[in-house]
């Protein structure tokens, strides 16, 4: 970009909180020919940082520290008026979107839906699995992209289905696909998310959510989240939505960056997925669970071992930073300085022949995702001897709810892991969100006290390792949440990754039988 | 928007003790809606901000807790409205609402003068202040990047440290704002271990208006550092009374509120509960304490959380805990 100036527009008596303020500086920084942008409360300390920053224009003169400055650094006033256009559009609302418009009607049948809305462009179908292939293919036949939530239905009924899509350019989503975010949108599973120009597909549901939530986290956002439902990468799939959504992703001005989420794809696959990535022409972040990163960056894609990788280097790319904003981004999946020093201080609380982690997990993906984690840091052998369950899979929820929705089968595998003498650490995951249930952590906070009253009892501490995958916007709050596990003595991580490597890490150190370490807590005084 | 064809009627849930006083002048007393949030309304009064926020939310110095709904957004308030205030009760005609206070006496703001203040207390944080910072330094870590969190890591990360983000997706002002909230936290630990009332207002001043949001990062930790010292009953404590001049004029109206009634020793109850967990004889509840505290607002609870460390540090070296 060539010389830029400083511009700015004032905005009286205007209150937002930090995080909206960053996205808009994040929304108006991605317009053709601003340089940088920044939105700041008019405090004489804030003008300070603002000068030294060369953001300080004349416009500013007068303001006071009730007043918003939206400071651009931009290539002509023709770019900072357009600028500043957009955030007064962004200023002048509440913020957030109204839920109150919705109007409910009572169709029962797709054609009467499209009847009653003819703008409409998607069915969702949740039907049992017996009967979910006629209505996908009726919305198909009609031009209408399908979001296939139900389960059971054949692979022979999914390649018909996906041939037919692809040859009508339309999307499955799906069967078994739990999240996606369409123009911002959940369905299923899916968390409330602030909207971005970062492009996800997603062979994993809640690999889709734990990224999603991350990027939201670290200030950037989600232009479009789609499912593609978890044998889409499978040989006799092929692929063929991940492919699609790709190329709808490339071709969408909204998304800038794009995040490829599976487990490491049938081979044949993996070559067309590659192949389609070299063709996009935009960043492409890959998270193939266990896959091969030199492959990855072969295509011109980005691998990202963790999903945190992958949410960390999309969100970096997005928002403009040269590199991901910490160690989040690293490849290394070991914990940090303070996360060892936690693991070691707890681990000191345990019992001579507690060891093993057990890690009860409600989705699926987060729990593949530990499995890795374990491996890494442990060695492939050592982690065997672990255990990781996952409690969504069909084996545990035949005839009862999802553990998303339903907490009581994983509290009962919680008190049964509680009774075993050799548990170190109960690993667990929270999934928060639209769909979920109401108070997930309050549930397993009760089930915690419990699982450690009856440890107790035996003379054993336990050791409790937990995520949640959620934001402070969805219906249960993060810091709801996060607050009543904290309550329960709950170790808490940012993400499921880092609390992987902690459980694994505490385990290293019980294993080795480590005294309370000093070393890595003596930063008190500074 | 919600239009509602009459009045109606809310009893709040709580309120804080100043709040009768300033409903009871000659009434009715017009005043005006500041602005509005989706968890509080501020309402201007005497210079200062008479806030409502939602029951969960805990107390606040002139504060009425009251069940609005979700987002008080959606109730159709806007800044500059009408209100009047009378005894006991709030007007909003524009949306139809009253506000009425329960009967029996409000919550007091102030810290209670036996609570933290013994030799033991300050013997527990000497021996918990390494793994507290561990522990703190984790949730900051956890939950945000905006704001002065990442002073929490202490000399490993510094004051330039490129992980934390102040305004925009480029971070322009992080390395200055925490290098300048690094530096005038110091000059303030300093000042109160030596009994330096002077260089204390200095260096509070230099943390007035800094930083991002509607309270600003500055403001929020030295709110934080005036709450360890009351609690702690330090003689320092009251060193801001007077000593930071016209805030108004160096920060937003709702910091400049919560830092006079912060110099003032009146406390928000969130405040009240980090403290109470961080000096518990059971050090298992600082941690718990610390997560609630860290949940309030966008970085606020963070950055408030960064001064009450400090300024319990700051307590510590010094003799002034010990009455």
């Amino acid at each position: 970009m060539g010389p830029v100036t400083a511009f700015a527009r004032v905005f009286r008596n205007s209150y937002r909180d930090s995080v909206e303020l960053m996205q808009i500086a994040a929304e108006i920084e991605s317009l053709a020919g601003v340089e940088r942008a920044g939105l700041v409360m008019a405090t004489p300390a804030n003008r300070e940082v603002l000068a030294a920053a060369g953001l300080l224009s004349e416009a500013t003169i007068g303001a006071g520290p009730n007043d918003l400055v939206v400071a651009v650094a931009a290539a002509d006033e023709a770019v900072a008026d357009t600028a500043f256009e957009r955030a007064e559009d962004r200023l002048s609302g509440p913020g957030g979107g109204s839920a109150g418009d919705a109007t409910q009607t009572d169709q029962r049948t797709i054609a009467e839906a499209v009847a009653e809305r003819d703008a409409c462009n998607l069915v969702l179908v949740s039907t049992p699995g017996t009967y979910a292939t006629a209505e996908a293919l009726k919305a198909l036949k009609r031009g209408l992209n399908v979001f296939l939530f139900s389960d059971n239905v054949p692979i022979e009924d999914e390649i018909e289905l996906k041939e037919l899509a692809k040859a009508k350019g339309l999307l499955v989503m799906g069967p078994d696909c739990g999240t996606a975010i369409l123009d911002g949108v959940p369905l299923g599973f899916a968390n409330a998310v602030h909207r971005g120009s970062i492009g996800l597909v997603g062979a994993s549901g809640t690999g889709l959510q734990q990224v999603s939530c991350l990027i939201d986290r670290d200030g950037a956002g989600v232009s479009q989240a789609i499912g593609v439902g978890g044998r889409d990468l499978d040989e006799r799939v092929g692929g063929t939505m991940m492919l699609a959504a790709l190329d709808r992703l490339a071709a969408d001005p909204a998304t800038n960056v794009i995040v490829l989420i599976s487990k490491p794809p049938a081979a044949s696959v993996t070559a067309r997925v590659l192949a389609a990535i070299r063709a996009v022409g935009k960043p492409v972040v890959v998270n193939f669970l266990g896959g091969d990163p030199e492959a990855i960056l072969a295509a011109g894609g980005i691998p990202a071992v963790t999903f945190e990788e992958a949410a960390a280097r999309a969100s970096a790319i997005a928002l403009g930073r040269p590199e991901p904003a910490d160690e989040a981004a690293s490849t290394d999946p070991r914990a940090g300085e303070q996360e060892e020093a936690a693991a070691r201080e707890t681990a000191s609380r345990l019992a001579p022949g507690q060891w093993r982690i057990r890690g009860l997990y409600s989705g699926g993906s987060l729990a593949g995702e530990a499995k890795l984690i374990l491996t890494s840091v442990l060695g492939a052998a050592a982690a065997k001897d672990h255990e990781i369950l996952d409690l969504g899979d069909d084996e545990y929820t035949v005839g009862r709810p999802h553990p998303m929705i339903d907490p009581r089968l994983r509290n009962e595998h919680l008190l049964a892991a509680a009774m075993d003498p050799t548990t170190a650490v109960i690993l667990l995951d929270v999934v928060l969100g639209y769909g979920a249930n109401d108070d997930p952590g309050g549930a397993l906070a009760e089930a915690i006290a419990d699982a450690r009253k009856a440890a107790r009892k035996e003379g054993r501490q336990l050791a409790v390792v937990a995520s949640v995958c959620g934001t402070d916007s969805d219906p249960q709050g993060l810091a709801v949440q996060e607050s009543r596990l904290a309550a329960a003595g709950v170790l808490l991580a940012r993400s499921n990754a880092r609390a992987a490597a902690i459980a694994a890490q505490i385990a290293l150190a019980a294993a080795s039988g480590v005294a309370p370490a000093t070393a890595g807590q003596s930063g008190g005084q500074r | 928007m919600l239009i509602l064809e009459s009045d109606r009627t809310v009893v709040a849930a709580r309120f804080s003790d100043a709040v009768p006083a300033l409903m009871t002048r000659p009434a009715p007393r017009p005043l005006r809606v500041h602005s509005v949030f989706r968890s509080t309304i501020n309402i201007s009064i005497d210079g200062g901000l008479l806030t409502l926020a939602r029951p969960e939310d805990g107390g606040l110095p002139n504060g009425i807790l009251v069940e609005l709904g979700s987002d008080h957004r959606a109730l159709g308030m806007r800044a500059g409205m009408a209100v009047t205030a009378s005894d006991g009760e709030i007007h909003f005609p524009a949306v139809h609402l009253r506000i009425v206070l329960p009967p029996g006496r409000g919550w007091s703001p102030l810290f209670d003068p036996d609570a933290c203040r013994r030799d033991a207390a300050r013997r527990r944080w000497l021996e918990r202040a390494g793994e507290v910072r561990t522990a703190a330094a984790l949730i900051a870590r956890r939950r945000t990047r905006l704001g002065v969190g990442p002073l929490l890591e202490g000399r490993r990360l510094g004051a330039t440290d490129p992980t934390s983000a102040w305004f925009g997706p480029r971070m322009i002002g992080q390395p200055e704002l925490l290098a300048r909230a690094g530096q005038a936290l110091a000059l303030l630990r300093l000042a109160v271990e030596t009994g330096d009332e002077p260089r204390a207002a200095n260096a509070a001043g230099r943390l007035i208006g800094l930083g991002p949001g509607l309270t600003p990062s500055g403001d929020d930790a030295l709110v934080g550092f005036l709450a360890a010292l009351h609690a702690t009953g330090h003689p320092m404590a009251g060193f801001a009374t007077g000593a930071l001049g016209d805030i108004s004029a160096r920060t937003t109206a709702v910091a400049a509120t919560l830092l006079r009634h912060a110099a003032a020793g009146a406390f928000a109850e969130c405040v009240h509960d980090l403290l109470a967990g961080l000096l518990d004889p059971d050090r298992l509840t600082a941690t718990p304490a610390m997560e609630r505290a860290a949940a309030r607002g966008a970085s606020s609870g963070i950055d408030c959380l960064v001064g009450v460390l400090d300024g319990l540090d700051a307590a510590a070296s010094g003799p002034g805990w010990v009455q």
